[in-house]
């Protein structure tokens, strides 16, 4: 009898004393895991810049009774703590594996490829966005009846490369979009550059990065043969020598998707080969930072994270392009980063070119093309830029 | 526990702290005063309406002024504007803790003079304020007076919290996002297939977030040594809707049970008084959940289903098989989450037409077939996490086998820091409410 009772009541003695191991081993390992985390968050020095994210981190905040009142104090002290989180870029690779495994192909708005491509998903406008583009847009043609409008949106690779795509993703028409969006514009006197196509006839070359957003020298090339043709330019007057300036180029994307991709990319820049041409003696005018130059390249930018801003140091408020031209062309470019290698083809032509980028330009843009003598004006922009940032919408309400 | 909670709460809003402390003193005192209990003069019942009348205007000042002057507008034409006010975190599951609380003093079920300092940290408590459950006072106070510190109190706290954690940030965090694309695609290209699936998501995404929270707060107050009740009891197993609301949000359905329905009289009155009170504690249970008609509809609706299922359909039901039985509940609630989910009649209209396939909306298309590939292995996880396998399982492996147990949990605890470092951060989305 006893040795029934005995062996009764054993199984759930040695339960309860199994559930007891499995708890204290889940207390010992998360007080182990906090610590460790806590040391290395406090011995570790604080990152100020991380170059995967290509951004600033956050830094630990100040002790205000102001910013505690209205909250701010603790909105500064959780990005503090998330960005400098031990391991940051090592938590976010195994996130991206686990979405992986888990049949996710686009992370982070970023869809993963065929060939190691990445590519951002299209931007699908509103229709509030949209109309009051059109009507600034509309109204500031209609100021300047004398000069010649021309209006160049590009689309990017998710729309060029969709071959590439996983299968039945639903990444937009950008080709659709902006065609639609350039038959509105003719109406009010715009001309439309169209390089859907051309881009599309392309699409087994190498037009666009693998890991970031921006279109390669080639692509923007191609892209400018059709365009030269539209406005009134002869694209054969210049032949190109292609030089590869670095092959070690990792772009936005492969962080914004958190794949960290060790794809690399290959940069190259195109210079004339006949250097008796104008452009071998154009003055490149960076006005916000008041330098002139002799060159549209920035090699310092080579040797660090963001490499594409070898052309032109990246993006500026206003850059003016001058060269000693037989006619006397004077253009006014209004653009986003896929312009940027894309305008050392157009300075073969014209005498001075206003470069704005809208996201950055504070000045009156009347002003600007009163007294420098503008009369031709290119819009230049990727599909993605042009149908989400509202700079320039916002710079021509002004 | 009062000092953790006010920091606690002065994270999100610091301004709120004061009104918070205004009120755990008002009600705190309110319950204590001696004439309250005092059931047949006239003093007693003005102080109880009265507080009652306080609790509900603090809580209408905040949460549904803005709805009602737009209702206004509506109704006369007129053009008031409303000053909108960010709601004071976890107001009304705070409010209806200390109106519950009130009404019991009232009727003498409990003895308000409990201690302050008891009351003020046990209404306050930190891992419920802001989504509850809803526990009556009485059941917490005297915990709060003899606290089980015990290391297996301890433990067993923790792995609630991380459960729970991942629940949130594993399951509902990322079901979200399939609920997100859903919600961004025109409505003009959604196929019928992807309107159930992002549905689907929605009720997912709600579900594992909610008990998520709730199991986090259960961990955290039973580390403190407090058991807080139970608020879900997988619910999308219910077998008919009367069941879901006994397994969903369980503490709110007791609370407007305890404190408006039987009050109102329940069902021990004439079948037309019966169809008043249940459609009275339904739309106010869908007024709760936010300040606008849709939530009211949504509140009705229930209403409506459950005296349909009183009345006629339970006796068809009980004769189906449970597979059945719980398909149907489901639709109902699915339906249920459309009023609750959108923002407007027109949406939840635009909406419930996609999921018929009413217009021109196909059965199923790539888009639909895409976000169904990707997401198949997380949906199949979600339906599993709505059973009470996965439970069982886990405590069957503990007693079982406890370091294979330990060792699973520990990945999955890691995989969730994970996701949290790359979401950084996420709020609860029932706070609002």
């Amino acid at each position: 009898m006893k040795e029934n009772m005995k062996r009764r009541t054993d199984p759930v003695q040695t339960e309860q004393k199994k559930v007891r191991i499995f708890r204290h081993i889940i207390l010992g390992s998360v007080i182990l895991f906090t610590a460790l985390m806590l040391f290395l968050f406090i011995r570790l020095p604080d990152g100020k810049f991380s170059e995967t994210e290509n951004r600033p981190l956050a830094g630990a905040p100040a002790f205000e009774s102001d910013d505690i009142r209205t909250g701010r104090f603790m909105k500064s002290a959780e990005s503090w703590a998330a960005d400098q989180f031990p391991g940051r870029t090592g938590w976010i690779r195994l996130r991206t594996m686990a979405a992986r495994i888990s049949g996710q192909n686009r992370i982070g708005g970023v869809y993963i490829c065929d060939d190691g491509y990445l590519m951002e998903e299209a931007v699908q406008p509103d229709e509030e966005f949209v109309s009051r583009l059109v009507q600034n847009l509309t109204a500031f043609r209609a100021n300047h009846q004398d000069m010649n409008f021309y209006m160049m949106i590009v689309p990017t690779a998710v729309t060029v490369l969709r071959d590439k795509l996983p299968e039945n993703a639903p990444a937009g028409d950008q080709n659709a979009l902006i065609r639609e969006f350039a038959s509105t514009m003719q109406l009010v006197g715009y001309t439309p550059i169209d390089v859907g196509d051309v881009l599309a006839a392309k699409e087994n070359e190498y037009i666009y990065y693998r890991t970031d957003h921006h279109w390669t020298t080639y692509g923007a090339y191609n892209a400018f043969r059709t365009a030269a043709r539209i406005m009134g330019l002869d694209p054969d007057a210049v032949t190109y020598d292609a030089r590869p300036v670095t092959a070690d180029f990792n772009g936005t994307l492969s962080a914004k998707s958190g794949t960290f991709a060790d794809e690399k990319d290959i940069i190259s820049v195109w210079f004339p080969l006949d250097d008796t041409l104008p452009a071998a003696n154009y003055v490149v005018e960076y006005v916000d930072q008041q330098r002139k130059t002799t060159t549209f390249y920035d090699e310092t930018y080579l040797t660090q994270k963001d490499k594409y801003s070898v052309f032109f140091g990246g993006n500026h408020a206003l850059v003016r392009i001058k060269a000693p031209t037989a006619e006397d062309r004077r253009l006014l470019v209004l653009k986003d980063s896929y312009a940027n290698c894309f305008l050392p083809f157009l300075a073969q032509y014209y005498r001075q070119i206003d470069v704005v980028d809208p996201r950055y330009f504070t000045d009156d843009l009347e002003t600007l093309i009163a007294t420098d003598g503008i009369d031709e004006v290119l819009f230049l922009y990727n599909a993605n830029t042009f149908f989400s940032d509202s700079s320039l919408a916002g710079l021509l309400t002004q | 526990m009062i000092a953790a909670s006010l920091v606690f709460y002065a994270w999100g809003n610091p301004v709120y702290v004061i009104l918070l402390i205004l009120s755990v003193i008002f009600n705190y005192y309110i319950g204590c005063d001696p004439d309250l209990t005092d059931r047949g003069s006239l003093t007693g019942k003005r102080i109880f309406v009265c507080a009652v009348i306080v609790n509900l205007l603090i809580l209408g000042f905040f949460k549904y002024y803005g709805f009602l002057v737009s209702t206004v507008n509506a109704l006369f034409k007129t053009n008031f504007t409303a000053i909108s006010l960010p709601l004071p975190l976890g107001l009304s599951f705070f409010t209806f803790k200390a109106i519950a609380w009130i009404a019991d003093a009232r009727s003498g079920k409990i003895n308000p003079r409990c201690g302050f300092l008891f009351f003020a940290a046990s209404i306050m408590m930190f891992p419920t304020i802001s989504m509850g459950p809803i526990d009556r006072m009485q059941d917490i106070v005297p915990q709060m007076r003899r606290p089980a510190f015990s290391l297996s109190n301890i433990e067993e706290g923790l792995v609630l919290f991380l459960v729970g954690l991942m629940k949130k940030v594993l399951l509902a965090d990322n079901i979200a996002e399939l609920y997100n694309s859903f919600r961004a695609l025109p409505a003009g290209q959604v196929s019928v297939l992807m309107a159930w699936l992002g549905m689907a998501a929605f009720a997912f995404q709600l579900y594992f977030d909610f008990s998520g929270y709730s199991d986090m707060a259960k961990g955290i107050a039973l580390m403190f040594g407090i058991r807080a009740g139970d608020n879900f009891d997988h619910p999308y197993t219910a077998v008919s809707v009367t069941d879901f609301w006994r397994k969903w949000h369980i503490s709110l359905s007791r609370w407007f049970r305890d404190y408006v329905y039987i009050p109102l009289g329940g069902n021990r009155v004439t079948v037309g008084r019966h169809v008043r009170n249940i459609l009275v504690v339904w739309a106010l249970t869908g007024l709760w959940h936010g300040a606008a008609w849709t939530y009211v509809a949504w509140g009705v609706y229930y209403g409506l289903v459950l005296l349909l299922e009183k009345y006629f359909l339970i006796k068809i039901l009980e004769k189906l098989p449970k597979p059945l039985r719980i398909l149907y509940t489901m639709f109902i609630v699915l339906i249920g989450w459309v009023f609750f989910s959108s923002k407007s009649f027109a949406e939840a209209s635009t909406t419930l037409l996609m999921m018929i396939g009413g217009g021109s909306h196909d059965i199923s298309d790539g888009t639909a077939l895409y976000y169904l590939r990707t997401n198949l292995l997380l949906l199949v996880f979600c339906v599993l996490g709505s059973t009470s396998w996965p439970y069982r399982f886990y405590m069957w492996t503990q007693k079982r086998y406890p370091v294979i147990a330990a060792c699973c949990t520990v990945l999955l605890t890691l995989l969730t820091v994970a996701f949290m470092v790359y979401s950084t951060y996420q709020p609860f989305m029932y706070a609002a409410f």
